[in-house]
């Protein structure tokens, strides 16, 4: 047993009873870090300073009787949160130099229960990609295979997980940024409902989509914090006013009777044998606890890549028109003149795959064009979300992979933008829909690869989700498998 | 939309199907085959003047070769799009936002902000308490 390879419950029980403190477990991470990190690149920026002021103050609270479940807990952020003090880059050159002046609410939650931030972690340029390649700070490796992407936008916020650099962490998910780098590396990743978290702080993507979840071990520590940052907030007011409930209190260990559905269109002919079979297997062990299946049709999943890529874009697009040089980050040298400013300071400023979707957004929103893609794929989002509705009126839960296949190579998809957004296909029509998901480690593949399981629930049906997580979680062993670093 | 292929677009299709034919990941394959059988109906339509006209009002300069790369990503991208357009979505309301939502107000009550100087901390270049930029007017 090592202390950087425990869950939230077990170190807080160590704590708790003063085995360990929470100095000793941030300094064990800390080495950790240290030891893997130059083969891995979960991080942009380690704050080591800072985990140990964090650390201490957590054991004074111990010491005061004053501890809760996060107290004392080594987290890490993807470096799409704002964190005051601390350098946030989301990935990309034109903030390599942004110093935030407040905090994400998220993080503002955790660090109010005492958790400890060991830093930053590296994702896909402005959570544009699948791979966690298009980072202008290099690109993150997959634990299991470091040959192997992580997966993306969330690359770091998984692999950190996987190579045993943080306890939990997390990301943000816009069509699959925490489920899809989950599965490829072995950990538990939930996409709450939109609403459910706040997005105050977290730079935005595509703001209709975009939505804050965790990375972990499993699925309790995932509950866990769940129940952290979930909440209305003021200063968001797209995050939904309804109660909070005790995620842990679901996991129940039962799923007799509940009604899982199977959408014919997500178990296509030439899904990968070793996905298929996994899901073969899973299907198999929810029988054996008394789940019921039921067959169902999602018939607009199609559609669903075509219509994320347009309205993801042209969000994008109006968000990172911020992006200029005048207030923050990157301001390019010798302009004439103020457009010229803007221009030269976006240009030097954005990788490739940032351009590529800003040129594509704006397309989709320009003169002549917008009824034509926007507002139809806007329409189309209307069919998607229905499929979902109608599904549920039937089944508890949809089951399906996460993704095609298991992580593939680094450089395999990077000059074919297409094929890496076809990868999502499985985890976009969710973000459409606006509901929650989660991924489960559910197998690996004959190359030794996670394959994660996707579970779907309704509107704010992650507690039933993340009860069917657990029992799934109860009855195997693949959460315990580690990567071979 | 279906009239006319130029000479052009037959050869940078036939590349396409090769690449296509020797992709490992067989998933993909049933999409992309549709989308190409698509696209030979359908003519190139993303051209280098396009993509500077996109690159003016979104204010990206871009080289040469990120025109060409441009124009033709755009084009594979867009004419995957257009699948949506076989869709019948007469009388389908267009959907902006996922949750179904009030408008969100509040009380009119002033609430401390971060201040000037905090403000101002990340400007690449201020005088006082001003933000500075190069001249707008000549």
């Amino acid at each position: 047993m090592e202390l950087f390879d425990l869950t939230i419950h077990e170190l807080h029980t160590m704590m708790l009873s003063r085995r360990v403190s929470s100095v000793e477990v941030t300094k064990a991470m800390l080495a950790r870090i240290d030891a893997v990190e130059a083969q891995i690149g979960s991080f942009i920026t380690i704050t080591p300073e800072r985990a140990v002021a964090d650390a201490e103050a957590a054991d004074r609270r111990f010491a005061a009787g004053d501890a809760d479940i996060l107290t004392g807990i080594p987290l890490a952020l993807k470096d799409i949160f704002l964190t005051e003090g601390i350098l946030t880059t989301c990935g990309s050159r034109i903030l390599h130099n942004f110093v935030p002046p407040y905090s994400a609410t998220s993080y503002e939650k955790l660090k109010a229960r005492g958790a400890v931030l060991l830093g930053k972690l590296n994702q896909d340029e402005f959570a544009m990609g699948s791979s966690s390649e298009s980072s202008a700070f290099g690109t993150t490796r997959n634990p299991w295979d470091t040959t192997r992407i992580p997966g993306g936008s969330s690359g770091g916020s998984a692999s950190a997980i996987a190579a045993q650099q943080a306890t939990a962490t997390l990301g943000t998910d816009t069509g699959g940024s925490i489920r899809q780098p989950a599965s490829h590396c072995g950990c538990v990743g939930l996409k709450p409902t939109y609403g459910r978290v706040s997005r105050y702080g977290v730079i935005a993507y595509a703001s209709s989509l975009d939505q804050v979840g965790p990375l972990t071990r499993d699925v309790t520590d995932c509950a866990i914090m769940l129940g952290a940052v979930a909440g209305h907030d003021p200063k968001d007011s797209t995050s939904v006013d309804t109660p909070v409930p005790d995620y842990t209190a679901a996991l129940t260990g039962s799923v007799k009777g509940l009604r899982i559905g199977l959408p014919k269109e997500y178990f296509i002919s030439g899904l990968d044998p070793d996905v298929q079979a996994a899901m073969g297997q899973a299907i198999g062990v929810y029988r054996s606890l008394g789940a019921d299946f039921v067959d169902i049709s999602l018939p607009h999943t199609d559609y669903a890549v075509a219509t994320y890529y347009l309205i993801a874009t042209a969000e994008a697009s109006s968000n990172l028109a911020r992006y200029d040089g005048v207030r923050f980050g990157h301001r390019a040298e010798g302009a004439t003149g103020l457009l010229d400013m803007y221009t030269k300071s976006r240009s030097q400023g954005f990788g490739a795959e940032v351009k590529r979707r800003i040129m594509l957004g704006t397309y989709a929103l320009s003169s002549g064009y917008y009824d034509a893609y926007y507002v139809k794929a806007q329409k189309v989002r209307t069919l998607i979300m229905r499929d979902f509705m109608q599904a549920f009126e039937g089944v508890d839960v949809i089951l399906t992979p996460v993704a095609p296949t298991p992580a593939f190579k680094i450089g395999e998809k990077i000059n074919d933008p297409l094929q890496m957004y076809l990868s999502d296909i499985f985890t976009i029509p969710v973000n459409l829909a606006g509901t929650c998901a989660l991924s489960v480690p559910a197998g690996l593949s004959s190359e030794g690869l996670p394959i994660g399981l996707q579970l779907v629930g309704k509107p704010f049906g992650e507690e039933t989700i993340l009860r069917a997580a657990h029992a799934f979680e109860q009855a195997t062993e693949w959460h315990l498998k580690k990567a071979p670093l | 939309m279906t009239s006319g292929m130029s000479s052009k677009i037959s050869f940078y299709y036939f590349y396409r199907v090769n690449e296509v034919v020797n992709e490992p990941v067989s998933c993909y394959k049933p999409m992309l085959q549709e989308y190409h059988v698509l696209m030979e109906l359908t003519t190139m339509k993303i051209t280098v003047n396009d993509v500077e006209h996109v690159a003016r009002l979104a204010r990206l300069e871009l080289s040469a070769a990120e025109k060409k790369l441009f124009a033709e990503q755009m084009d594979t991208i867009l004419g995957y799009v257009e699948k949506l357009k076989g869709l019948d979505t007469d009388g389908i309301l267009p959907t902006s936002h996922a949750v179904p939502m009030e408008n969100a107000f509040r009380l009119d009550q002033t609430n401390p902000s971060i201040g000037i100087e905090k403000a101002l901390a990340n400007a690449p270049d201020r005088v006082a308490s001003f933000y500075r930029v190069p001249k707008v007017l000549e």
